[in-house]
C-alpha cells in the first residue's frame, strides 16, 4: 500500500491547489449572479425592470421602449450615467438601452447606428434584451427596405413580433425553471475540470518522471500491483472531489431540489468527473513539467467550460459555437444539466435525452482513456 | 564463491548503435566488482540490461542462477540499485523518501521502520530527515540517494557513478560505505571512471570501451596482464642528453625522457632493470638525487588495453 499511501502524501502539498480553485470558483459564483436568487428567476416569465434613455426623442426609441416593455417592466430613469451604474449595481434595473440622437434618421437611411446599453454584468438576462433589441431593429429595417415608411415599419415590426415572442418565450420555457443551483452545476464544471487536474495530474507526473519510474520498475514491486494502487488514488481523490461538490450543494440548495433531482445532478457530476480524470491521467502520464500542466489545467478547464457553455447559457450562443460546442465534453454536461434542473417528479424526467448527454460524456471519458494507453506506449519506448 | 551474476553474449543496440557488443561478464558473490570505462562505454546499459529496465537483442543474463526476466519478482527483491542520476521525490522529506522506497520491497512496517533508521544512519542524515531534497547539497543528495537504493538490505547492490559530482569529503564516505555494505555481506557492482575509486575499493575489474569488455582481472592480474614493468624516475640537476640513446639501448626500456630535470624511464616487464640503470650512470659518474620506482597505475593498464587516456579531460 505505500504507493497508494505515497499518493496522498504528495496530494497532501496541493492543497493551496484545491483552495485556489475553490476560491475562484465563489468568485465566479458571485460574479455571474449565481448565488443571488433575482437574477436567473427572470427567465421564469418574470419580468425584467429596464430602462430606455432615449436622447433621440423620436418615435423610434419610443417604439423599441414600448417592445421591450412587452412581458418587462419599464422605470423612467434621469440621463446620468453615474445613478444609472448606481441602479445597475443595487438591481434596481438590470438593463439600460440608450437611443443616441440621429438614431431614427439612421434607421430610415437603412443604416441603424449602434445602440449602446448597460446591464448587470454576465446577467443572462441582459442578453435576452439585447437579442430582443437586435431582431426589432432588424425587422423594422427590413421592412424599411421593402419600401415603408417608418411609422408603419414601426407598426408592421410590432405586430410580427409579437406573436413572435410568444413562440420565444416558449422555447425559453425550458430554461426558465432554472433555479439558482443551475449556476453552481453549470460553472462548477469549470471548477471540476481544474481541481481534478490540478490535483491527479502532478502526481501522476510525479510517479511518471523517468527516473523515479526506472527505480519503481527495478523494484519488486509488480507492475500489477503499483498501477492498481495508483488507480486507486486517482480514483479515490476524484471520487473526494465529487462528493464535496455534491455535498455543498446539498448544503447550499437544502430543499431548492427534489431528492430525484439532486439524484441526477450526482449521477451527472460523475460521469463528469470521469471525463475530467481521463484528462488528468493523459495530461500526467504525458507531461513532465508541473508549469506545462498549469498551464494546461487552465486551458483546458477555463476553455472547455467558455465553448462548452458552463458561463453563458447554451441557449444564448451563436449556431457556430453550438455546432463546435458538442465536440467539448463540457457541452454535454451542460446539457445534461439543463435537461435535469427543475426536475420535480419522475414524469418530468427526459430520462432519453439524459441518458445521451451522461452516455457520450462516459464515450469521451472511454476515448481519452485509449488514447492515453497508446499515447504512453509510444512514449515510453521511445524514450527506454 | 557461488556466482551472482552471469552475462554471457549481450548485444544491445539503439538503433544503429551497438551499445553492447557480445559482452560478457561474471560477478561472484562478495565481490566489489567495478565496471570501468569512459563515458558512453555501455555501463550504464549493461546494467540496465541486467536489472531488466532494457531488452536486448542477443545474449543470456542470469541472476542469482535464474535466467532474469522483468517479472522475477524474487530476483528483484534481493537488488539494490543507485542510479547514476539521482531520483527521489521532490515533494517527499529525506525520511520519506526512504520509507517509500524501502517500502516497495517491505511492507512489514515495524520492520521497515528501522531499515529506515538504520540507511539513514548508514548514510550519516540523522540531522536532515526532515528535509525535502531542494534544500539537501549535492552531497547530501547523493547520499539520500544511495539510502534510497539500498534500505531493504538488497544482496546484490548496483551503483552507477554513485560518486559524480560529489565533494572529496561526501566522496570517501560513500566508498567507505560501500566496503561496509560489502562486509556486511553484500556483492556489489560498481561502475566508475574514476580510476582511483575503483582502484580502492574493487576486487574485480572489467575494462570496458565501446561495448566491449576488453579485460577482466584483479587490479595485479589486469597490471601484469599488460606488458609494462615499472616507472623509474631519477633527479639528476646536471644530465648529458647524449646518454638517452644509450639509455635506450639498455634491456626492457620502453621509454626515456628527461623534463625537470627528472630522468624517466619507463620499462616493460623484466628483472634488475633499475639496478642496470643505476649502474649504468655509477659508471659514467653522473650524480643523482632521488630515485622513485612505481609499478603501473591501472591508468597505464587503461592506456594501453584502449589506447586512449580514460577521462576525457576531466
Ligand atoms: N536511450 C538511448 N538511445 C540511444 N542511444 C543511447 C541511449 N542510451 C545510451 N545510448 C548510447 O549508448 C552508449 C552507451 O551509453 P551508456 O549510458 O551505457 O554509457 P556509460 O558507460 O554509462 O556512460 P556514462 O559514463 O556517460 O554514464 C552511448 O554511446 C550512448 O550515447
Ligand atoms: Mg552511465
Amino acid at each position: 500500500m505505500i504507493v497508494f499511501k505515497t499518493f496522498f502524501k504528495i496530494l497532501k502539498k496541493y492543497k493551496l491547489v484545491i483552495a485556489i480553485y475553490a476560491g475562484i470558483f465563489f468568485l465566479v459564483m458571485v460574479l455571474t449572479g449565481g448565488s443571488d436568487n433575482g437574477v436567473e428567476s427572470t427567465f421564469n416569465g418574470e419580468s425584467i425592470d429596464f430602462t430606455v434613455i432615449n436622447r433621440d426623442g423620436s418615435y423610434m426609441g419610443d417604439a423599441i421602449r414600448e417592445y421591450l416593455s412587452q412581458g418587462n417592466n419599464f422605470k423612467e430613469k434621469k440621463d446620468d450615467i453615474k445613478s444609472l451604474r448606481n441602479d445597475l449595481y443595487y438591481r434596481d434595473i438590470y438593463y439600460v438601452l440608450i437611443v443616441p440622437e440621429g438614431y431614427e434618421k439612421s434607421v430610415e437611411a437603412g443604416k441603424p447606428m449602434e445602440l449602446t446599453n448597460m446591464k448587470v454584468k454576465a446577467s443572462a438576462m441582459g442578453y435576452y434584451m439585447d437579442i430582443k433589441v437586435d431582431r426589432f431593429v432588424s425587422t423594422v429595417n427590413n421592412y424599411i427596405a421593402a419600401g415603408e415608411d417608418l411609422q408603419s415599419a414601426v407598426d408592421d415590426a410590432m405586430n410580427i413580433m409579437d406573436n413572435e415572442t410568444e413562440v420565444s418565450m416558449m422555447t425559453d420555457n425550458k430554461v426558465k425553471k432554472n433555479p439558482d443551483y443551475y449556476t453552481y452545476y453549470t460553472v462548477g464544471s469549470y471548477v471540476l475540470v481544474s481541481v481534478v487536474i490540478g490535483c491527479v495530474a502532478p502526481i501522476l507526473m510525479v510517479f511518471g518522471k523517468k527516473d523515479i519510474r526506472k527505480r519503481i520498475t527495478c523494484s519488486s514491486i509488480s507492475y500489477k500491483s503499483y498501477n492498481l494502487q495508483l488507480a486507486a488514488g486517482t480514483l479515490i481523490t476524484c471520487m473526494a472531489i465529487w462528493a464535496v461538490f455534491n455535498l455543498l450543494s446539498w448544503i447550499l440548495y437544502n430543499g431548492g431540489m427534489s431528492a430525484v433531482e439532486f439524484a441526477l445532478h450526482m449521477l451527472n457530476t460523475l460521469c463528469f468527473v470521469i471525463v475530467a480524470m481521463g484528462m488528468a491521467f493523459i495530461t500526467g502520464s504525458l507531461v513532465s513539467n508541473k508549469m506545462i500542466i498549469d498551464g494546461i489545467t487552465n486551458v483546458l478547464g477555463l476553455g472547455m467550460a467558455f465553448l462548452g457553455g458552463a458561463f453563458v447559457p447554451l441557449s444564448i450562443l451563436g449556431d457556430g459555437i453550438k455546432k463546435a460546442a458538442k465536440f467539448i465534453p463540457v457541452y454535454w454536461y451542460i446539457t445534461g444539466t439543463e435537461k435535469i434542473s427543475g426536475v420535480e417528479n419522475t414524469a418530468d424526467i427526459d430520462i432519453h435525452g439524459i441518458a445521451v448527454d451522461m452516455g457520450v460524456q462516459i464515450l469521451y471519458a472511454a476515448a481519452i482513456f485509449a488514447l492515453a494507453m497508446v499515447m504512453i506506449k509510444k512514449f515510453r519506448v521511445k524514450e527506454s | 564463491m557461488e556466482t551472482v551474476i552471469k552475462v554471457e553474449n549481450l548485444l544491445k543496440r539503439y538503433n544503429e548503435l551497438i551499445a553492447l557488443d557480445n559482452f560478457n561478464l561474471e560477478v561472484k558473490e562478495g565481490e566489489i566488482f567495478g565496471l570501468l570505462g569512459p563515458n558512453g562505454s555501455g555501463k550504464s546499459t549493461t546494467i540496465s540490461c541486467i536489472l531488466g529496465l532494457l531488452k536486448y537483442d542477443k545474449g543470456n543474463i542470469e541472476v542469482f542462477g535464474k535466467k532474469m526476466s522483468p517479472y522475477e519478482y524474487d530476483i528483484k527483491r534481493q537488488i539494490g540499485v543507485v542510479m547514476q542520476n539521482v531520483a527521489v521525490f521532490d515533494e517527499l522529506t529525506v525520511y520519506e523518501n526512504i520509507d517509500y522506497f524501502c517500502g516497495l520491497y517491505i511492507k512489514d512496517r515495524s520492520l521497515r521502520k528501522q531499515y529506515v533508521k538504520e540507511a539513514i544512519d548508514f548514510v550519516n542524515l540523522g540531522d536532515f530527515e526532515k528535509f525535502v531534497p531542494q534544500k539537501l547539497s549535492g552531497g547530501l543528495l547523493r547520499r539520500l540517494n544511495i539510502a534510497c537504493g539500498i534500505a531493504h538490505k538488497p544482496k546484490l547492490i548496483f551503483m552507477d557513478e554513485p560518486t559524480v559530482a560529489v565533494d572529496p569529503q561526501s566522496r570517501n564516505n560513500i566508498l567507505e560505505g560501500i566496503k561496509k555494505l560489502n562486509s556486511d555481506g553484500a556483492t556489489i557492482v560498481y561502475t566508475s571512471h574514476y580510476m582511483e575509486e575503483v582502484e580502492k575499493i574493487c576486487t574485480r575489474i572489467a575494462i570496458m570501451d565501446k561495448g566491449k569488455n576488453l579485460a577482466i582481472g584483479t587490479k595485479e592480474e589486469l597490471k601484469n596482464m599488460i606488458n609494462l614493468g615499472e616507472n623509474v624516475s631519477i633527479e639528476i640537476l646536471d644530465f648529458d642528453e647524449k646518454y638517452i640513446q644509450d639509455i635506450k639501448k639498455l634491456p626492457n626500456v620502453y621509454s626515456v625522457e628527461y623534463v625537470n630535470k627528472n630522468l624517466h624511464v619507463k620499462y616493460t616487464k623484466g628483472q634488475r632493470n633499475l639496478i642496470e640503470l643505476l649502474d649504468f650512470l655509477r659508471e659514467r659518474n653522473v650524480e643523482f638525487g632521488h630515485v622513485y620506482s612505481e609499478l603501473p597505475t591501472l591508468d597505464d593498464v587503461f592506456l594501453e588495453i584502449t589506447g586512449k587516456e580514460l577521462r576525457d579531460g576531466e
